[in-house]
């Protein structure tokens, strides 16, 4: 087929017969479809009078809801999020604030333990092994009284409820202490007491202090002085009472808890490796060391 | 103003309401779910269309919406035994008052009146239906002749009850 044939055939027209559209309106109107229509049309206009209240209910409706998103989009994730901050800020605080506390307290004790109690233990194990038994010949590394300033508040310390048995250090009487100065030469007031391996035992006697300003000045049995703050008034009173019970764990109590706890360590450490813990100032203790020397002898 | 604006389109809308619902609260519900729509998005509206339309939509989309958050198509199963009327007689509906055809409408079954609603008053697609309704083409199409089927038959029996007194009359 040529392609100008098929394009007359394609663009080709006939009237149709006369009354053809009549016949279709009235088919199309006729099709339960097109009624569908009209009762959808007619449905879609009705109207019907809603309750009386309705619009209260509706203005009261868009008052609550012209509220909401000031709520819901500015405050609320504000407010969580500098909760969140708040948190996070306090909890490094607390964080660091007690790791501070706690390393700056073993690092102090470190410093006094340190030059007092080891030299001064090695130097007289050493004088004693070469000859037990004459004190004399070591007065120089033989421990002094303690010569402590007492102060009420500092003896307020002391627990009076306090329960604890068998943990009595060797004790000084406080009130009998006397005052002396960092500057005095050490002498020799009590003999040297040594436990069952010939270690000398911790003694209280070996503080000698005085306060000047701030601090306290402690002198080991070789003359050598150390200041330390005034702050450990509280402990060294402590050493001359009985402990006292706290609170579970020792980062509950504070700063000063923390040092009782340690020295209540060391006391037991010195109370349970040694059979005998005479006092320095108790007669009877006194009495009882004479007789172990001489039976050793 | 919003009140005047609300007097001139509530009555239509509850209607509209009315037809998607199946009781009194559950219309004035969402006639006021419908009108709060309206209020906060009428900046929307950019005068393309007759707002009445527009209005209109935003009512039906509502309606569409609480009907799909309580998953109701399901519900019209518990017709599904009825008996099921030519759908030419549908077209008796056109002899029922205006109130009569609404609260006809609104005692379906909320499956049948929503897809009855969209096909034959919004004039939706079973496929617009469909996609709407989150149901199958071929549930659209079910429904819907059931439906007419329900209203054919209680539009007949309503017919005959007026018959009836008005002989006796």
């Amino acid at each position: 087929m040529s392609e100008s044939l098929r394009n007359k055939l394609q663009q080709a027209e006939m009237n149709p017969p006369a009354g053809s559209w009549e016949a279709i309106a009235a088919a199309i109107n006729e099709t339960p479809l097109n009624k569908e229509q009209e009762i959808g049309q007619r449905i879609a206009q009705f109207e019907l009078t809603p309750p009386v209240l309705a619009w209260e209910s509706i203005e009261a409706a868009l008052q609550e809801n012209n509220k909401q998103p000031g709520k819901v989009i500015s405050i609320r994730p504000w407010y969580y999020a500098a909760a969140a901050v708040a948190i996070a800020v306090l909890g490094i605080w607390l964080f660091r604030s007690n790791f501070s506390k706690t390393s700056a307290i073993f690092a102090e004790q470190k410093k006094l333990t340190a030059p007092i109690f080891q030299p001064l233990t090695s130097a007289i194990n050493q004088a004693i092994e070469k000859n037990p038994f004459q004190i004399s010949s070591v007065q120089k590394y033989v421990p002094v009284r303690a010569a402590v300033t007492v102060q009420p508040e500092m003896i307020a310390v002391s627990n009076p409820d306090d329960n604890t048995e068998d943990l009595e250090l060797p004790s000084s009487d406080i009130s009998s202490i006397e005052k002396v100065t960092a500057d005095e030469v050490a002498e020799i007031n009590a003999p040297l007491i040594k436990d069952s391996k010939g270690n000398i035992i911790y003694d209280t006697d070996l503080l000698k202090q005085s306060i000047k300003g701030n601090y306290i000045s402690v002198t080991a049995p070789d003359g050598s002085t150390t200041r330390i703050s005034t702050k450990f008034l509280h402990q060294l009173n402590y050493l001359h009472t009985s402990s006292t019970n706290g609170p579970a764990h020792p980062l509950m109590w504070g700063k000063n808890g923390i040092w009782q706890w340690q020295f209540d360590r060391w006391k037991k450490t010195i109370l349970y490796n040694q059979e005998f813990n005479p006092g320095a100032t108790n007669f009877l203790d006194a009495l009882e060391l004479l007789e172990l020397l001489n039976e050793a002898q | 103003m919003q009140k005047a604006f609300y007097e001139q389109f509530a009555p239509k809308m509850f209607a509209v309401c009315f037809r998607y619902t199946s009781n009194q609260e559950a219309a004035q519900d969402l006639l006021q779910d419908g009108f709060i729509k309206v209020f906060k998005n009428l900046h929307r509206f950019r005068f393309e269309g007759s707002l009445e339309g527009w209005i209109r939509r935003i009512f039906v989309n509502t309606a569409i919406e609480q009907f799909r958050k309580k998953s109701l198509p399901q519900t019209s199963i518990g017709e599904k035994h009825m008996d099921v009327a030519d759908e030419d007689d549908i077209t008796a509906l056109e002899r029922l008052a205006e109130k009569d055809i609404l609260k006809m409408i609104h005692e379906l079954a909320p499956g049948y009146q929503a897809v009855f609603n969209l096909y034959v008053v919004e004039g939706y697609s079973h496929k617009e239906i469909s996609e709407l309704l989150g149901i199958s083409e071929g549930t659209s199409k079910s429904q819907l002749a059931r439906a007419k089927g329900i209203l054919a038959k209680r539009v007949k029996e309503y017919l005959n009850e007026t018959n009836k007194i008005r002989r006796t009359i």
